[in-house]
């Protein structure tokens, strides 16, 4: 064999032994098991905002969106550490909100529910945060995609432990111009007035963002990735917006939600832990053994938006091809 | 002529010849030649007389003679002919000549035979004929010929009824080293021993007369006539199996298996171990233990492995006495010993020694070959992904010798070639280690080795991080001869594992996290013959832990990482053994042992203080309390108990029982199905117990077609208390409080392993099945937690059914077949049972811990071992290892995962071999 022969048959055979790696769907044929957990999800806002609860059940796996059913008809209140009473109203099916409660921060809150079934919950007391406002957003493209980041700092050094979430909006056009409509069963040619090409698309977070600046010596929280996306996506053909919303936890709010996202998110790395039970801060009244899934918190919110232009990036592949 | 002088070489060992044939009854010679060959020489010689010459032609292929004698005796003519040449010869009774190059052959009987005994023909003593190749001069025999008798201890007219013990040590004949493990033993009545460490040995036979059989792997299995009048020494030699030269018969421990007291001792040589195919084609020393019956691992990339439900951690892993923390490369792909020093490996399942102690499930010794006494040798290897590298030779001949080993991975600069779309651009793996070992015998009684070990491992798994880690070790041991009856080994040395992982890649959040443990001995164990009927083993050991349980330190200027260190750890842990072997009568034999082991935690550090009965957690703390540095915190102690006893039923067949309890003082903290880079150890405390373990088992073992073939069942029930488990979400790493994230756990495991083994013939191999479970419980109510509310659960690595096939068939002398064929249930995963909706993603809702398994484990994989010519007098002497791992190409499952992917929960399978994969690699020896 030649030298090179030899050389390119050992790069093969590393190659190899990396690319033998294969990823499989994995579907195993599980005993169905009723849950019907409660699921409370949302955060006492104390500023101006909206305290927005949502209460669902745990369903088995496999189940879509549209399975999913909200626990409607229940009695929700926030309750202050002295006898103040928030109650919230059912804004949509199993939706509970108030607006602009102007709650105190440092000052303890919890949760209390009573389902139509008539069963009591309660979350523990927890100290309303104060939230320190966002630095900036900021963007850089990164493997020919757009890697976007939040940065925040606290000169109190006192938040340490940082919730994000976002939604996003993007402005792009339709391949081709809706010269016709469809009225009284026959096509009728729009006028030029009704010519619709520009079209927004809108998504939000999935994924739970956290971060902590708890090893740190002071409060910052630099350069933290919220999320990417990935080259020749639609969102960056003409113009993307980005607004991120910011929440302060406590370091136990924060180790619950750290743990869910460990278990639910994980990449499957080798040394990733193996998933553990889920222990939040909401309890049943009646029989404290019953798995309740949900972390309540209190905080006020602060938010920023970007707008990313295409012109402002490199070459993006992003083009207007039918994909059909 | 190559032919005959192999003959002659078997025949030297088996008949007796003398030396100095009588001079005066030979026919005498004239020659006249000038610058003849030695096939001249010989003709004419043979020509003149009626003498056989016998020699290894190529040996003499640079010699002329040029000789002019008138009626000499054969004898002078040949000294004539080899003055001044490295060539020697010998004559024996039977008109044989044999001429041999750099070896002389000796021809008077050892010291204590009187000369007399020579001459007469009537001396029922064969006359014997022995290699010098152990020049010292002894008072006792060195044996080196079967059918001599020899007589041991003052010879008396009669020979006294009773018993006298026998002790003496087994060397190499190659290059004067101990031979470790060598059964010694009588086979009427059924009496025998095994050689230690330093190939001593001391066996109490009945007086009178025995036929002594001598058994080690791969050397040449011997036996010595004795006739016992009293106590006394007798030194042995066995020769080397040549595998360039014979037939190779690898006889193992057979007759031991039904013969030693202790149970569940697995022995591999490095022979067996070449002969198990692995990835890579490299020889793996801890994939071929793995191979094993009882041992078991939860991925075929996972650093440890685990022994009879013990976990990772409870294995003391011995490389020549030192502990080696990390045994693996690369994470569990390589096994961090160079199989070119290896000599062989032995694992103590069951019956553990009371000299070991502080790990509660096996024992795993690695001992590396002594360097060569005589002259210098080495072997290479080169594989697609490591080489290796050995050298031994001689620092002082017949004294002193060193062995050195190198291993190396070169794989950065592949991943360098990589396409930048592959995304493993940035990858690197690289390892090395090094071996290094020293010997010196400083008189017949006293030997001196120091060993030195060092490996290290830079990785960074294609993260941002950079993970190091390595093992250094040095370990000094001095064997003593006191008196027959006494012998000891004295060792001191120190161990260390530390590993120091980095990140730089956010200025902000750069940091270097590092742990380390170092661990200082020293140990005396002591055997001692009392009488016919016991032998004690005794010591005591005393070890100093230091521990930096962890730091995380801001790594460059712009960084805002707060220093954490955690205050260090010590702790000594010391105990005392004593042990008895005593043989009740022929057939049964119990050993018995005690070890007392003491653990005291060591200030300075600062110890937090909960409230009783509640569970440890934050804000159950009380206090924090401050020992001074020095100041015993907290000291754990018991009795520690070893038992075992064999009946041999017949000399084919043997019952054995065993019980021995254990504790453990040190515990590896780790979440992770495999083991990870970032986990660490952690001493006992005076909030976390030591590990405690009791195992009972009952063994039945069988040999049938003249020990060539071995079955063996054993079933075994263990339990364990404080075994470590952790909390929910616990944090294991840089917590200054960990006891509030671990919780105590029990344990029980129980199985039975069915072997058949066939250690000789072209085709060897073993079968093995095994059943087995792992259970652990958590049913403190002061935990805080409790696991699948307070059920027994299965281990990570519980795997039920087990079953392996090793086989290799010798095809010729030089190519051999290996098989390896393994399959096991798949290991428990902990799997959702529901799901739901959170953060904008449906999340999964996990279930009980382990309740449901990833599908079967199935493997094959084949080796060609092809060797080169075999030709003698060759510079090197090359082979070639091909083969295929996992040729059926299953994709076994290494990790299962769910994942919210876009809103909705996906499991997947994650396998490392998907396909089959073929390995090259060669070997050359000089």
């Amino acid at each position: 064999m030649t030298k090179r022969g030899f050389f390119y048959l050992i790069s093969g055979v590393w190659l190899s032994f990396w690319l033998l790696a294969c990823k499989e769907r994995f579907e195993p044929n599980l005993p169905e098991q009723a849950t019907g957990y409660l699921v409370v999800e949302g955060l006492i806002i104390t500023g101006p905002g909206q305290t927005k609860f949502k209460l669902t059940r745990s369903l088995p796996l496999g189940a879509t969106r549209n399975s999913i059913v909200p626990e409607t008809r229940a009695l929700l209140q926030i309750e202050g550490e002295g006898s103040n009473i928030f109650p919230l109203a059912e804004k949509g099916p199993g939706l509970y909100a108030a607006d602009n409660l102007s709650l105190t921060n440092g000052q303890q809150y919890r949760l209390r529910i009573k389902t139509a079934a008539g069963k009591e919950y309660i979350s523990d007391f927890t100290e309303a945060k104060k939230t320190p406002p966002i630095d900036s957003i900021t963007w850089q493209q990164e493997n020919s995609g757009i890697q976007i980041f939040v940065n925040t700092h606290n000169p109190q050094n006192n938040t340490r432990y940082y919730q994000w979430d976002y939604e996003e909006t993007w402005e792009y056009y339709s391949l081709s111009d809706t010269d016709f409509k469809y009225e009284d069963g026959r096509v009728v040619e729009r006028a030029p007035s009704e010519h619709t090409y520009r079209c927004w698309g809108k998504g939000g977070s999935v994924n739970l963002l956290l971060g902590s600046s708890a090893k740190l010596s002071q409060d910052v929280i630099y350069q933290q990735p919220l999320t990417y996306i990935p080259p020749t996506s639609i969102k960056l053909s003409y113009q993307y917006s980005i607004r991120v919303k910011q929440y302060a936890l406590t370091r136990m709010a924060y180790e619950y939600l750290q743990l869910m996202r460990k278990n639910t998110e994980t990449t499957g790395s080798f040394f990733d832990p193996q998933p553990s039970e889920l222990k939040g801060n909401i309890r049943s009244v009646s029989d404290p053994a019953e798995p309740v899934i949900g972390y309540v918190s209190a905080c006020d919110v602060t938010e920023k938006r970007i707008f990313i232009q295409r012109r402002e990036i490199g070459d993006w592949d992003y083009t207007l091809i039918c994909q059909s | 002529m190559n032919c005959r002088i192999l003959l002659i070489l078997l025949g030297l060992l088996c008949f007796g010849f003398t030396g100095q044939a009588q001079t005066s009854s030979t026919p005498l010679i004239t020659l006249d030649i000038k610058n003849a060959t030695l096939d001249k020489l010989v003709q004419e010689l043979e020509a003149q007389t009626h003498y056989r010459f016998y020699y290894q032609a190529t040996d003499f292929d640079s010699l002329r003679v040029s000789l002019q004698v008138n009626k000499k005796p054969l004898a002078d003519v040949l000294t004539e002919a080899f003055r001044n040449t490295p060539y020697n010869f010998a004559i024996d009774e039977q008109r044989h000549v044999f001429l041999l190059k750099n070896q002389e052959i000796k021809t008077t009987l050892p010291n204590r035979v009187p000369a007399t005994d020579q001459t007469k023909p009537s001396n029922p003593v064969p006359s014997q004929l022995a290699l010098r190749q152990n020049a010292a001069p002894t008072n006792t025999p060195t044996a080196a010929l079967e059918n001599k008798l020899y007589e041991i201890g003052i010879k008396t007219a009669a020979v006294k009824a009773g018993k006298a013990t026998l002790s003496g040590t087994i060397q190499s004949a190659k290059n004067n080293s101990p031979v470790i493990g060598a059964a010694v033993f009588v086979e009427n009545p059924l009496i025998g021993t095994t050689s230690n460490e330093n190939g001593f040995f001391s066996i109490t036979l009945p007086t009178g007369r025995h036929v002594l059989h001598i058994k080690s792997t791969g050397l040449k299995t011997t036996k010595r006539q004795l006739m016992l009048y009293a106590d006394g020494q007798l030194n042995i030699q066995l020769q080397d199996q040549s595998q360039t030269l014979n037939e190779v018969l690898v006889v193992g421990e057979n007759t031991s298996n039904i013969k030693r007291v202790q149970m569940g001792i697995e022995r591999m040589d490095i022979k067996t171990i070449r002969q198990v195919p692995t990835l890579f084609g490299e020889a793996d020393i801890l994939r071929a233990v793995l191979t094993l019956p009882g041992v078991k691992t939860v991925g075929e990339a996972s650093t440890g492995f685990n022994v009879r439900g013990g976990a990772t951690d409870q294995n003391l892993i011995l490389f020549n006495g030192a502990t080696i923390y990390n045994p693996s490369h690369f994470f569990g792909f390589f096994s961090a010993f160079n199989p070119e020093v290896v000599k062989d490996v032995e694992l103590y399942k069951s019956s553990i020694p009371a000299k070991y102690g502080g790990r509660l499930s096996s024992v795993l010794e690695i001992n590396s070959r002594e360097g060569n006494k005589q002259k210098f040798t080495g072997s290479a290897g080169i594989g697609l992904l490591t080489s290796r590298l050995h050298v031994e030779g001689p620092i002082k001949k017949d004294q002193t010798s060193f062995i050195l080993g190198g291993r190396t991975t070169y794989s950065n600069w592949i991943f360098d070639l990589l396409p930048d779309k592959s995304n493993l651009k940035n990858t690197r793996a690289s390892f090395y280690d090094l071996n290094l070992q020293v010997n010196h015998e400083v008189n017949e009684n006293n030997h001196l080795s120091l060993t030195g070990y060092y490996s290290q491992d830079q990785s960074n798994l294609n993260t941002d991080t950079l993970f190091n880690y390595g093992n250094r070790n040095i370990v000094l041991k001095w064997a003593r001869t006191f008196n027959k009856r006494l012998f000891g080994t004295f060792t001191t040395g120190q161990d260390r594992y530390q590993y120091d992982n980095y990140s730089e890649v956010n200025p902000v959040n750069a940091f270097r996290m590092a742990f380390g443990i170092k661990q200082a001995y020293l140990k005396g164990d002591f055997v001692y013959t009392l009488n016919p009927k016991h032998t004690l083993n005794f010591g005591l050991n005393t070890l100093y832990y230091q521990l930096q349980p962890g730091s995380f330190k801001p790594l460059g200027t712009e960084s805002l990482i707060v220093p954490l260190v955690l205050q260090p750890e010590q702790a000594l842990e010391s105990a005392l053994y004593l042990g008895d072997k005593y043989e009740v009568s022929p057939e049964l034999s119990l050993d018995f042992g005690l070890r007392y082991s003491l653990f005291n935690y060591l200030g300075p550090q600062a110890v937090n203080t909960y409230a009783p009965n509640l569970p440890k957690e934050e804000n159950n703390q009380l206090d924090s309390v401050f020992y001074k540095s020095g100041k015993i915190i907290k000291t754990y102690h018991g009795p520690e108990w070893r038992f075992a006893a064999r009946y041999a039923l017949t000399e084919k067949f043997s019952v054995k029982l065993g019980y021995n309890t254990m504790r453990q003082y040190i515990h590896q903290l780790s979440n992770t199905t495999a083991i990870a880079p970032t986990d660490v150890y952690k001493l006992s405390d005076a909030n976390i117990r030591p590990q405690f373990g009791s195992q009972v088992s009952l063994g039945l073992y069988r040999n049938f077609r003249a020990n060539s073939i071995e079955t063996s069942v054993e079933v075994y029930y263990k339990r364990l208390r404080d075994y470590l488990d952790y909390k929910s979400g616990a944090l294991l790493v840089l917590n200054p409080h960990l006891e509030t994230d671990v919780i105590n756990t029990g344990g029980k495991a129980y199985g039975a392993e069915f072997m058949v083994k066939k250690l000789s013939g072209k085709l060897n191999g073993w079968v093995s099945y095994t059943y087995s479970r792992t259970l652990l419980r958590m049913n403190d109510p002061n935990a805080g937690e409790i696991i699948n509310n307070g059920n027994y659960y299965p281990a990570n690595f519980d795997k039920p059914h087990d079953f392996t096939l090793i086989s290799n068939y010798r095809l010729s002398h030089r190519v051999s077949f290996s098989t390896n064929v393994t399959y096991s249930t798949g290991r428990p995963i902990t799997i959702p049972i529901g799901t739901f909706y959170y953060a904008g993603s449906f999340r999964t809702l996990y279930g009980d811990r382990n309740s449901y398994r990833i599908p079967d484990y199935f493997r094959t994989d084949l080796s060609l071992n092809i060797e080169g010519n075999h030709k003698l007098k060759q510079l090197t002497h090359n082979s070639w290892t091909v083969g295929v791992y996992n040729v059926t190409g299953r994709k076994n499952p290494y990790s299962t995962y769910f994942t919210s992917e876009k809103g909705v929960i996906n499991g997947y399978k994650l396998t490392i071999f998907a396909q089959a994969l073929p390995f090259v690699n060669y070997n050359i020896k000089f």
